[in-house]
């Protein structure tokens, strides 16, 4: 599975010995670059079906002999979003992790979930186009479906070209939108001002950062 | 501990993630040889350790000297730094290097930090969704002890395994910081802290030059439970069981009490951990509940002080117990319906009264239940023991598996009959404000190790010493967290209000005049200082927040106690005074208090040459103190029949000594409540001066400071202030819950040993999965962070039959504020000691 080192856990093994600070940051620029490339987008069409083919075996996204497999985001009190952009209430996640989409489930989860998500100085429910717009939601299980939608490929690669210092180190180890997402997601030192207050108490949860605050 | 034996099965701590947060690792410390990366989160440019604290914490985890070996010697550890060498530290750093870690799948991250902030958002959120993603937390407790209401956050918070300290005794460590917790006052009750107790006196572990050293704090006891807990789970083959809820259950149901008799659940948490015990519980684990604490018992003390310590009658303000509930069913479950009281008796059915609130939801892994226990007004004169439990159920819905579990909570409450009026004391703690959110000050302008007023001001916190010596004679203290109207003030002899905060609404003042005047209350007022420059001379600029902090009130809100005075002619200065006064023939010291300004004729005064300190305070000159002889102490009677008196004191420090201590004034409280109950003797009042004509104010009141500029978003009375021209909020309407039917069960007691947690009184049902859901597990796995494995199935656990013991813990009225900003938010928790014991 470990094929670029990247990817692998335990490749950082190997650089612990050696950490500093400037040479770390050179690494993660190095690396930038090859995520850009390694990074498995959501496409336009079908249920949890990356870009890029073979690769999307591994995140367990869909099995083929009709086993379907989801990772999702685990955190939520009362809600899961899951690796194809789904959200769903606890009770409608399957034992494979997905959310459900038999029956009555189908119709309580929502793929994709903006409705929850504002671009700065725009409100709610609008559409992410705008290069330097804030995109942000007020939970983190939206705030990942939202970001899953495969239109939203271009900012998130804007996200990957622009976040600097230690934020990257978080985000360079994504193989795909899901993980990007899970990652983008999580509120961070971006989050807050004054260190303990958050800058937007209500849509906390952002996958683009205005740009005045990266 | 009983580490050696889980070494000799082979277990190291093997395929296990610990993250430690602290000060760093230098990268060739001859001590460790799992070191998998050492991140920076800091402004230093380097992981190592500038310091030694991280060297320490890392080398009790993981460290293989043979002259200092951790617990875990093959856990692969990840070094986060987020400390400087001069031990700064911010939120932002934190929030990043969590994110790393969950991205990493770190199962045990080690804080051995720690501060008194419980309102900052970012840092709590973030610490839930470590907790929800699988991440034990394992944190210090604090190093403030012995004072109660010191606990330091994140340890107090329900998800994480708060970590107090013993000595290589095992008695409590002095240091170690104390319950309650502090978040859900004044309407609620604190819940008990620590989880557990390990040991932080005098421990050996790795030095930054590659040697072994010393240390002592919670910074050291929190380690040592991080160490166990990894070599723990590296004989858990089942990953799903790497959660904040099993492994918060395993410690609590596996610690044993110390041998320390006097140490309370607020000191000890569940004990001191035993580490074998703790790993038969995760080897034999099914999805449960348990409670903390797992039962009451007026019976069992002082190990449920102060509950034993205070038994119910009809009448009183409901007593409130705040249990914490810890499900490992699934990171979220729910409480559908109501807890069920089960008395064990018709009588018991009759006698007691109960009300709940709780927490419909428990996320991540735990929750609240609140007790409110009262006596049912027709038994007034019931004398015995009630028993019953109190029964829960919890449901989750676990990756398309419906969970559900039941456990209770057996109690056995002392009843007596309702004390005569004498005996009965209102406690007013609605009228405490403290940090957090706002800056309110330090009582003692002296004290500069901390500029705060943040241990509760409550009868079970730092008043603790003053509680049990009006217990122990013979009077009974009700804690009203609720305006005036809340309570029938005839049934007391005493009002009791120390170092307020909080302003008071018009109405309750009208009721408080009526109620002394008209209806023999006696009033009994400890103040503190208050001086508006002094307020500007103490903000100041914090580091963490950016922000500038000024004083939302003084001390005390003297302008709202002179409102309050007013009506008797009785008025506070601005006068900021210390020394020692003698009240009568009783002694107390004085730090940083008020002097009385104002008093009608025929008021006992007495007088006390002090030192006043109000321009030595704000010039920073220590010449400029002076000598005066100031009224320090009041007492007001009306001779109108049925009335009673009002008395003022200038500082309330006093009330934190010991009864026998030079400096205590509990002493003046006795003669003061004696007085209320049985009259004031004339042998008191012949000591004091008794004025003939009004005093002639010398000392000019404070007006209401205007730098305060978040008291109206912290006060719940308040809403603006325009001018000193007061806005009041509406008053709150009293709080009402329904109370629980009583279901009597037969033929059930309360059990004879209460560590038999398979006695029927715990009711307790776990889960069983069905054969299907084996599925579900492996799909778990999966999903959760990954690692590298265990040991040999051939692994034998011995068969424990009464080993689940389950229950524990207690609530929260998630009273989270739009915070403020913080000062030292968070300090590392270690002292340094000399003598050396060494763990294991």
């Amino acid at each position: 599975m470990c094929y670029v080192m990247l990817y692998c856990p335990g490749a950082w093994e190997t650089m612990s010995g050696w950490i500093t600070s400037d040479a770390e940051a050179a690494m993660l620029d190095r690396y930038r670059s090859v995520a850009r490339r390694q990074i498995q987008w959501m496409r336009e069409e079908g249920e949890g079906v990356m870009e890029g083919g073979g690769g999307g075996g591994m995140m367990g996204a869909e099995g083929g002999n009709g086993t379907e497999r989801c990772r999702n985001t685990v955190q939520g009190a009362a809600r899961v979003a899951d690796d194809r952009g789904f959200v769903c209430a606890r009770a409608d996640v399957e034992a494979s992790g997905c959310c459900a989409g038999a029956g009555a489930a189908a119709a309580r989860r929502t793929r994709f979930a903006c409705d929850a998500c504002r671009v700065a100085d725009r409100g709610y429910g609008k559409s992410s186009s705008a290069a330097a717009a804030a995109e942000c939601c007020d939970d983190f299980e939206t705030c990942v479906s939202c970001c899953m939608r495969p239109d939203q490929k271009e900012a998130l690669l804007r996200v990957l070209d622009t976040t600097r210092g230690h934020r990257l180190r978080a985000i360079l180890s994504a193989r795909d939108q899901f993980e990007l997402c899970t990652a983008l997601c999580r509120t961070s030192s971006l989050s807050v001002r004054h260190e303990n207050k958050y800058r937007d108490e209500r849509a906390k949860h952002c996958f683009v950062h205005d740009e005045a605050v990266v | 501990m009983k580490a050696q034996e889980l070494w000799d099965m082979g277990l190291k701590g093997q395929g296990v993630r610990v993250g430690v947060f602290d000060t760093g690792l230098g990268e060739t410390h001859p001590h460790f040889k799992t070191i998998i990366e050492r991140t920076d989160w800091t402004n230093e440019k380097t992981p190592n350790d500038g310091l030694g604290h991280g060297t320490f914490v890392a080398g009790l985890i993981s460290g293989t000297s043979e002259e200092c070996p951790g617990f875990a010697p093959a856990a692969s550890i990840h070094i986060y730094k987020v400390f400087t060498k001069k031990q700064v530290s911010y939120t932002s750093w934190f929030l990043d290097a969590f994110n790393h870690a969950i991205m990493r799948g770190i199962n045990i991250i080690n804080l051995s930090i720690g501060g008194p902030d419980f309102t900052d958002r970012p840092f709590m959120d973030k610490v839930w969704e470590l907790s929800a993603n699988g991440i034990i937390l394992i944190s210090a407790i604090g190093n403030d002890g012995p004072s109660f209401g010191t606990l330091n956050n994140p340890a107090d918070q329900m998800d994480v395994i708060g970590v107090g300290g013993v000595n290589s005794e095992g008695r409590m460590a002095r240091f170690s910081s104390r319950g309650m917790t502090i978040w859900e006052l004044p309407d609620g009750y604190g819940r008990a802290k620590p989880d557990v107790v390990s040991y932080g006196a005098s421990v050996l572990g790795s030095a930054l030059d590659g040697g072994c050293r010393v240390l002592s704090g919670t910074s050291v006891a929190s380690p040592v439970v991080s160490g166990a807990v990894a070599l723990m789970l590296s004989g858990i083959e089942d990953r799903t069981l790497w959660n904040a809820g099993v492994v918060k259950q395993a410690l609590i149901e596996g610690a044993l009490r110390i041998s320390d008799s006097a140490a309370s659940i607020f000191e000890q948490g569940a004990g001191s951990v035993d580490l074998l015990r703790s790993f038969k519980f995760m080897r034999k684990y099914k999805p449960q509940v348990t409670l903390f604490p797992s039962h009451l018992d007026s019976l069992d003390c002082p190990y449920l002080w102060p509950f034993c310590a205070d038994p119910l009658y009809a009448g009183a303000l409901p007593k409130i117990v705040n249990v914490t509930i810890i499900s490992g069913l699934s990171v979220s479950s729910r409480i559908e319906e109501p807890p069920v009281w089960e008395p064990f008796s018709t009588e018991s059915a009759n006698v007691l009264r109960i009300s709940f609130s709780y927490s419909p939801q428990i996320w991540p892994w735990t929750g609240f239940m609140a007790l409110f226990l009262s006596v049912n007004s027709e038994h007034s004169s019931y004398t015995g023991n009630v028993s019953g439990r109190i029964r829960l159920t919890v449901v989750s819905d676990h990756f398309g598996e419906k969970r559900r579990a039941t456990i209770a909570f057996p109690m056995r409450l002392r009843i007596i009959p309702t004390p005569a009026r004498s005996q009965r004391i209102l406690w007013d703690q609605f009228r405490n404000l403290r940090y957090p959110p706002g800056y309110i000050p330090r009582d003692d302008l002296r004290e500069k190790q901390n500029p705060l007023d943040w241990n509760g001001d409550h009868p079970h916190t730092n008043f603790r010493l003053f509680f049990q010596h009006l217990r122990a004679d013979g009077f009974f203290l009700e804690i009203l967290g609720e305006p005036l109207t809340c309570a029938d003030l005839s049934q007391y002899s005493v009002y009791l209000v120390v170092d307020p905060e909080e302003e008071f609404f018009p109405h309750e003042i009208d009721l408080l005049e009526n109620a002394v005047n008209k209806n023999g209350l006696n009033m009994i007022i400890f103040a503190d200082w208050y001086n508006t420059k002094v307020m500007e001379k103490i903000k100041f600029f914090d580091e963490n927040s950016k922000e500038w902090w000024t004083p939302e009130t003084g001390g005390s809100n003297i302008p709202a106690l002179n409102d309050l005075l007013s009506r008797w002619g009785l008025e506070l200065a601005d006068t900021i005074i210390e020394g020692n006064a003698t009240i009568g023939d009783l002694h107390s010291s004085i730090k940083s208090g008020t002097v009385i300004s104002r008093a009608p004729a025929g008021t006992h005064l007495s007088y006390a040459t002090v030192n006043d300190i109000t321009d030595e305070i704000i010039s920073g000159d220590s010449t400029l103190h002076k000598s005066i002889n100031a009224p320090v102490f009041a007492l007001l009677r009306n001779n109108a029949t049925g009335s009673g008196f009002v008395s003022i004191f200038s500082d309330s420090s006093c009330l934190e000594s010991k009864s026998a201590s030079f400096e205590s004034c509990i002493p003046l409280v006795d003669i003061l409540i004696d007085a209320a109950a049985y009259g004031v003797p004339h042998s008191f009042c012949d000591l004091l001066i008794t004025i003939p004509s009004p005093l002639i104010p010398l000392f000019p009141p404070p007006l209401r400071s205007d730098l305060s500029k978040h008291f109206t978003v912290i006060s719940s009375v308040v809403e603006n202030f325009d001018h000193n021209k007061v806005t009041y909020r509406t008053l709150p309407s009293c709080r009402t819950l329904p109370l629980a039917d009583p279901f009597v069960v037969e033929n059930i007691s309360y059990p004879g040993d209460i560590s038999d947690r398979n006695h029927e009184a715990f009711a307790r049902v776990v889960f069983s999965p069905r054969v299907s859901s084996i599925n579900n597990q492996l799909k778990m796995e999966n999903m959760m962070p990954k690692g590298g494995i265990l040991l040999d199935s051939s692994f034998n656990s011995t068969p424990q039959p009464g080993l689940i013991y389950p229950f524990i813990s207690v609530l929260a009225f998630f009273i989270l504020f739009i915070l403020l900003a913080k000062l030292c938010r968070w300090r590392i928790l270690s002292k340094a000691r000399i003598l050396a014991t060494r763990i294991l």
